[in-house]
């Protein structure tokens, strides 16, 4: 890595012909641009060329941006956490809880695009923020939150409830 | 999932049930059982989604852990899920003469007796769990549910029903009920892979090791006296008490017998002791017998791969091994061609008069070499290896370690006993580093070694933990935590040097550096202040 050389640009156009020139490191969070990125020779890299990033508008873009800036210098995760099926902790610190105060609406599309760009730690991130939503709410107060109906028959509700309990906490 | 949505519209608010069905188990990935449970009672997707998660189920003689048990093995989805089944084998253990209580006993002045000694008992350790601790989440918890904790006389009523529910016509029906729902799992858990065995399962007073169905069902705030635990104010059982009264455990009997007949994908095979003396009694698996013959069928059956069996002599373990049953067990553990995972430990008292003190010969009579017992050598895919409380000479151990095959990732080495002139921990440390060569191994695949040692003096279920000092010391050039070459070797830790971990099998939020209280108070750990120095 050469500090002294000024980093490489690259340009990324939202579905809704928003161009955003960012740097080559920051871009290459996202897996998808990465590989688009191996593919397109250098010479290839221009404004007018951008990458469209075809499911993602201008609003959540930037967003995302912003978050891959904060995150440019962080440590690939190690294999043994992503194989981890059963995931402990839903902590998150505090740069991205902050980060991910935003309208429900904001918080799912964040959780979208991620997927779609494929930035596991975003995605993770997002993925806990909603865990910590449901969070010893009751099934009415998740409701409530999500604008879920209930469309269970009193028996059904009373099976699951009996299923519920053959189970532990943990 | 290749796209957002179909229209690509954005997500209307409350969107969590249009999230591609991926993304919410990502989410649900996240949640433990607790909030899984509510979620998959807002809809029918919801449920959908969020299925309950069901790696393991508890069996023991209790009716709701059977029918729970039961219950799951009958849910097509659940069963295939589950992994492993813990027994809890420890029934309520009334005093010394009584044994395991029945319903005449706790209806009787002497069961209330039992009881109310039980309970005082009980609510004594749980005043003492804080200590110095400057007060934490959990010491918040407890204290709370000390304040709303129910009378000993509600608390004698619940448990009595508790015993009378097991007692109920056993053991001619209750007796067959377990074991008919272990058959059951057996043939119906395809994915089983492990039983663990365990007299735990209630740990501590408000502290649960386990949820099982029956300790789940408990009200919030009883008190009881602990399963299997001796009657001694705050801490654990001193000695094995777990199979002393019982003269058969019962769950390990089925469980073994059960295996020997029937079809099943058991391949691991776990009896916990948690750092205790305890175990299962050697008589039981070293005299021929139904018990002796399934166990060994079952170590040599095609695949097993791990065994972890604590073994209980009942004298302090000087006199555990009889030359012809070891060569039984030997021939036994040799035909486990694919273990992977083996750890031994015994009931070997710390410091143990017979043994230590009289002539530089003395207990060499109770040694015997490890590879009489571990043929290591037909072992080609161990992967750990472990030791707990044996009788041991550096050079022999050091023989053992030095065959251990390349697969070896870990190998445990707790409260051993070197006889007297039979070496150190201190010199086999050296030893392990200047000849075996581990340290040229890569990283992630050296081997890492775990050694406990037991506090002094020597508390139950207390142990201080030296295995990051050992591996530091082996791979990262740092001192030998058991003293310099050039030094008397230390025989174990004491607080004053400041190295290890001690720790608590029960607590884990215990653990703290193993050093003078003064010193944790610096570090902001404790609280030496007047009031609770009188506690």
């Amino acid at each position: 890595m050469a500090e002294s050389k000024p980093a490489q640009k690259i340009w990324i156009r939202s579905n809704d012909d928003k161009t955003f020139e960012i740097d080559r490191d920051v871009g290459e969070r996202s897996v998808l641009i990465k590989n688009l990125l191996e593919d397109v020779g250098d010479a290839d890299l221009s404004e007018e060329n951008a990458i469209p990033i075809q499911n993602v508008n201008e609003t959540v873009l930037r967003k995302v941006i912003e978050w891959c800036e904060h995150h440019r210098n962080d440590p690939p995760a190690s294999q043994d956490e992503e194989s981890d099926a059963r995931k402990k902790t839903t902590e998150i610190e505090e740069w991205d809880q902050k980060f991910m105060q935003v309208d429900q609406e904001m918080l799912f599309e964040i959780i979208l695009a991620a997927n779609y760009l494929d930035i596991k730690a975003l995605l993770d991130v997002g993925c806990k923020t909603v865990a910590n939503m449901i969070k010893g709410k009751s099934p009415e107060e998740i409701r409530k939150t999500f604008n879920i109906t209930n469309d269970f028959s009193p028996e059904e509700e009373e099976q699951i409830r009996r299923e519920n309990e053959w189970a532990e906490d943990r | 999932m290749d796209s957002l949505n179909d229209t690509g519209a954005s997500l209307q608010s409350g969107a969590l049930s249009q999230l591609p069905l991926e993304l919410l188990q990502g989410i649900v990935a996240y949640m433990p059982n607790r909030d899984i449970k509510n979620l998959r009672l807002t809809s029918s997707y919801m449920r959908e989604v969020a299925p309950l998660r069901f790696d393991r189920v508890f069996l023991s003689v209790d009716p709701r852990d059977v029918e729970v048990f039961v219950a799951v093995a009958k849910h097509d989805v659940f069963r295939q899920q589950i992994t492993e089944i813990i027994y809890d084998d420890a029934p309520f253990v009334g005093p010394a003469a009584s044994g395991e209580i029945d319903c005449d006993f706790i209806d009787s002045e002497a069961g209330k007796a039992w009881f109310e000694r039980g309970y005082k008992n009980s609510l004594q350790t749980i005043r003492e769990y804080k200590g110095f601790f400057i007060e934490r989440p959990i010491d918040v918890q407890i204290a709370k549910q000390l304040t709303a904790r129910m009378t000993p006389r509600a608390s004698y009523q619940y448990i009595k029903d508790v015993v009378k529910q097991q007692q109920h016509q056993r053991p001619s029906t209750e007796l067959r009920r377990e074991v008919q729902a272990l058959r059951e799992g057996l043939g119906r858990f395809t994915n089983l892979r492990r039983i663990t065995v365990t007299p735990f399962a209630h740990g501590l007073p408000f502290k649960p090791r386990y949820e099982t169905p029956l300790i789940r069902s408990l009200p919030y705030g009883l008190i009881y006296p602990i399963p299997f635990r001796k009657s001694v104010p705050g801490r654990v059982a001193s000695s094995c008490e777990l199979y002393e009264k019982v003269k058969k455990p019962r769950g390990f009997r089925n469980l073994i017998q059960e295996l020997a007949k029937h079809d099943h994908n058991i391949v691991e095979l776990v009896v916990e002791n948690n750092q205790l003396r305890t175990g299962i009694p050697w008589a039981l698996i070293s005299r021929p017998g139904v018990i002796y013959e399934s166990l060994f069928a079952l170590l040599s059956s095609p695949g097993f791969s791990r065994i972890d069996l604590p073994l209980w002599s009942g004298r302090g373990g000087t006199r555990l091994w009889q030359p012809k049953e070891v060569n039984d067990l030997r021939a036994a553990l040799g035909k486990g061609v694919n273990l992977q995972h083996v750890t031994f430990s015994t009931d070997l008292t710390p410091l143990d008069e017979n043994v230590v003190e009289s002539a530089p010969e003395a207990g060499r009579e109770y040694f015997i070499p490890l590879q009489s017992i571990f043929p290591v050598r037909q072992w080609p895919h161990l992967r750990h290896f472990g030791l707990s409380r044996f009788i041991v000479l550096q050079q022999d151990i050091f023989a053992l370690l030095s065959v251990l095959p390349s697969t070896i990732r870990s190998v445990e080495l707790s409260y051993l006993y070197f006889l007297p002139n039979g070496g150190n921990y201190r010199d086999l440390l050296y030893d392990i580093k200047q000849e075996l060569n581990w340290v040229h191994r890569l990283p992630g695949v050296r081997p890492e070694l775990t050694i406990y040692l037991d506090m002094d003096p020597f508390k139950p279920g207390l142990f201080v933990d030296l295995s990051k000092e050992a591996n530091h010391y082996l791979y990262h050039g740092d001192v030998n935590p058991f003293g310099h070459e050039s030094e008397p070797p230390r025989e174990r830790p004491c607080r004053d040097d400041g190295i290890g971990m001690q720790r608590d099998s029960f607590q884990p939020e215990n653990d703290v550096p193993y050093m003078q209280p003064e010193h944790l108070q610096e570090m902001g750990i404790y609280i030496l202040d007047k009031l609770s120095a009188l506690r």
